[in-house]
């Protein structure tokens, strides 16, 4: 039978081989072409086609199953949800992954071109001049070997590229950005916004990357509230999109899709010079040459390829002489309280839906004051009558049992009176949390795949108790009712991995000894070898990851670029 | 090569409805028990997406088909006939003792039958709810373009 011909890489020398395509690898990649050099990169999956991989605008009548997930593993089934981004799941098909003892990571991969951000619902905050150093000025974490100021200028930029709307309120824990306006509240936003007043608590416009007017060549939002589902005319930010187009403009990107990084390639001065890798249409090994290699995998993927590069100069895997590859993982702390609000079924039925992200968001606000946990939080406002979905009435079912038109009447009563706060909190790096190669297990790629150590501190469990608490009183204030009970001991924390948040596995820092990479997400022992995606974080702040990976990504490329013309790479 | 799998949402698949494959009186019982649940569960599909489903996935086959012969066993055991053969007033009799919780806590040889009857529930009202009609009966009025959005209307 005649076999698929292989993706032969080219047999030049690239000046940089970025190893995938989301909000690092897209970023590296508009930066680094534009700057005049000549790159390829690598992605696990295929080409983005919207038509086939986006699920925006469908109903779930469109679906044979409504929406829920496919074939054994029924509702539960992490797999393949109808209504998911194609590609991007926690159980990749023959990509297996473990946990150790007491650990529960799950782990969401994308193989698709854009990676995560082609379902990411936009949240957009920077981190605070604080984040940065709560070592110096709190006596936790660490400090980064970057300050605020250094990267401000680079949130300016990212913000101004790919539209960002907001407010500007002056409030220390979340500095204001470029911002576009900030769509109006929904009903159930403006509910939350009373509560809060009343505890004066502050809950501002949202910010997210989802433009609110025409902005470099996009159209603005058309208020779908499903950019978790692709955005088909881009207006909620992708890389695939967004980043990599202008790459391809300038002819000096060449993409390599289906492609599983195996290992990075060293030369005999310890200097890395290119990527070997899977082609999964072949199943045949092939090896891509250059002179710079940027990983932007996601963090996990990063830690595994670097700690799969043994050589004899690098025994514990490359960039690793601290030993810290794939330590410190980190995920946000995060959990969800749902109030009541009945008078939102009788005002008149209308559109609610507005974009896929927050129209408003509770900062965090206790920065002021002594609290029994370290480490700040913040809230996400979500609710409503949004699209009717399988699962919507379990709860309904559950406590009005019974059946006929009484229980379908409820159900209508019921529907769109939910409002959720979601907590993302700060976890705080503990060398316990960590990743490492699992020595038993190979995927089907014959790469060794990863293991998981992560167990939430102390410090994180009473987190998120304040916040469940915080979360109810603001609710109450609103008018709504809240279910008393604590669904889990860990006081409704999401298993870990939930949120896909993960950070801090080649985390960058100023001592070589115990971190991986500059501020410039330089590697300390490799210098032709660059990580931006998040796993270069120091700490975990509470803010959502993608802002920040963009933001260091352009000011790395840029130092880059200025290290390439010196001829210092 | 697996990781494509969106041949589903490839048109002229989407419009087909999937196939019922159990036999003839089972999906009859499973239709009238839809019915009674949601009325409109029929005409919305439910009966079909539920056969998907529990085709799909073993333990859900288990609960749904094991649940159907409790059901027309019991009803032999009472009225003499099959579920189907049951007056209405039978029927909802015997839906009755297991459509609430409560009623297993006094009489435990309901138990399974209630945990049985609550999956079935639970499928009924997310076939119904994700259905065109169910959609219409809430009055969604989303998932369309607009160029502007206006916020909630001044009522709050």
């Amino acid at each position: 039978m005649a076999q698929p011909a292989p993706n032969t890489p080219p047999r030049k020398t690239f000046d940089v081989c970025i190893v995938g395509s989301g909000a690092a690898g897209g970023m590296a990649a508009k930066v680094l072409t534009e700057g005049g050099l000549d790159v390829v990169m690598l992605e696990a999956g295929p080409l983005l086609n919207p038509g086939l991989h986006y699920t925006e605008h469908l109903w779930p009548y469109n679906l044979p199953h409504r929406g829920v997930g496919i074939g054994a593993g029924g509702y539960n089934s992490t797999a393949s949800h109808e209504f998911d981004v194609a590609n991007i799941v926690q159980d990749v098909p023959g990509e297996p992954y473990s946990n150790g003892p007491g650990s529960a990571f799950r782990w969401t991969r994308a193989r698709l071109l854009g990676g995560r951000t082609n379902h990411w619902n936009c949240v957009t905050l920077r981190f605070s001049p604080h984040d940065m150093r709560t070592r110096s000025l709190s006596g936790y974490g660490e400090d980064w070997p970057v300050e605020y100021n250094d990267i401000a200028p680079y949130y300016d930029k990212v913000e101004s590229l790919i539209g960002v709307y907001g407010s500007r309120e002056g409030i220390p824990s979340a500095p204001d950005g470029v911002f576009l306006p900030p769509p109006a509240p929904r009903c159930s936003d403006l509910l939350v916004r009373k509560g809060a007043a009343k505890l004066k608590v502050p809950c501002i416009a949202g910010r997210a990357a989802i433009v609110t007017r025409a902005h470099n060549g996009r159209p603005p939002c058309h208020y779908c509230a499903q950019c978790t589902q692709g955005c088909r005319t881009a207006s909620s930010f992708s890389s695939s999109q967004v980043l990599i187009p202008p790459a391809l403009k300038t002819g000096r990107l060449q993409i390599i899709p289906m492609a599983m990084a195996r290992q990075v390639l060293v030369a005999r001065d310890g200097k890395a010079a290119g990527v070997s890798y899977i082609d999964k249409t072949t199943r045949t090994e092939q090896r891509v040459l250059a002179k710079v290699v940027w990983l932007g995998a996601s963090a996990c993927e990063s830690a595994r390829l670097l700690l799969n590069s043994r050589s004899t100069l690098f025994p514990n895997g490359l960039a690793n002489s601290s030993g810290t590859v794939g330590r410190y993982l980190m995920e946000s702390v995060a959990t969800t309280v749902t109030g009541a609000f009945p008078e939102l079924n009788r005002i008149p039925p209308h559109n609610h839906d507005g974009t896929g992200s927050v129209h408003v968001y509770i900062p965090w606000w206790k920065y002021d004051r002594r609290n029994d946990f370290q480490g700040g939080y913040h809230a996400e406002v979500f609710g409503g009558p949004g699209m009717p979905r399988a699962r919507m009435f379990h709860q309904v079912g559950l406590e009005a049992q019974g059946y006929g038109a009484a229980l379908k009447e409820k159900c209508r009563e019921t529907y769109g009176t939910g409002v959720q706060l979601l907590g993302r909190g700060e976890m705080i790096p503990n060398p316990a949390s960590y990743c490492e190669i699992d020595s038993n297990l190979l995927d089907q790629w014959g790469i060794p795949t990863l293991r998981f150590h992560l167990k939430w501190s102390d410090n994180e469990i009473k987190m998120a108790k304040d916040m469940r608490q915080s979360f109810e009183e603001i609710l109450q204030a609103a008018g709504g009712k809240t279910n008393a009970a604590v669904p889990h001991p860990d006081f409704g924390h999401l298993s870990p991995g939930g949120v896909a948040h993960e950070v801090g596995t080649v985390r960058m820092g100023s001592d070589r000894q115990t971190s991986v990479l500059s501020g410039f997400c330089q590697a300390h022992d490799v210098k032709n070898l660059f990580v931006s995606d998040a796993g270069c974080f120091t700490t975990g702040p509470d803010k959502n990851p993608t802002l920040n990976i963009l933001a260091l990504t352009w000011r790395a490329a840029e130092y880059a670029l200025d290290q390439a013309r010196k001829g210092d790479l | 090569m697996k990781l494509e799998r969106r041949t589903l949402l490839q048109l002229p698949l989407l419009a087909k409805k999937p196939k019922i494959t159990s036999a003839p009186a089972k999906q009859d019982t499973l239709r009238t028990l839809c019915e009674f649940i949601v009325p409109g569960a029929t005409e919305a599909g439910v009966p079909e997406f539920i056969e998907l489903l529990s085709g799909e996935n073993a333990e859900y086959k288990r609960q749904i088909s094991g649940g159907l012969l409790w059901l027309d066993a019991r009803c032999r055991d009472r009225y003499g006939k099959p579920f189907l053969g049951c007056s209405q007033t039978e029927q909802k009799e015997l839906l009755d003792l297991i459509a609430f919780r409560e009623n297993a806590q006094k009489d435990p040889t309901l138990s399974q039958a209630t945990a049985f009857f609550a999956f079935l529930r639970d499928l009924t009202l997310d076939g119904y709810f994700t259905s065109r009609q169910g959609i219409a009966y809430l009055d969604f009025r989303g998932n369309s373009a607009l160029s502007e959005f206006p916020g909630c209307p001044p009522i709050l």
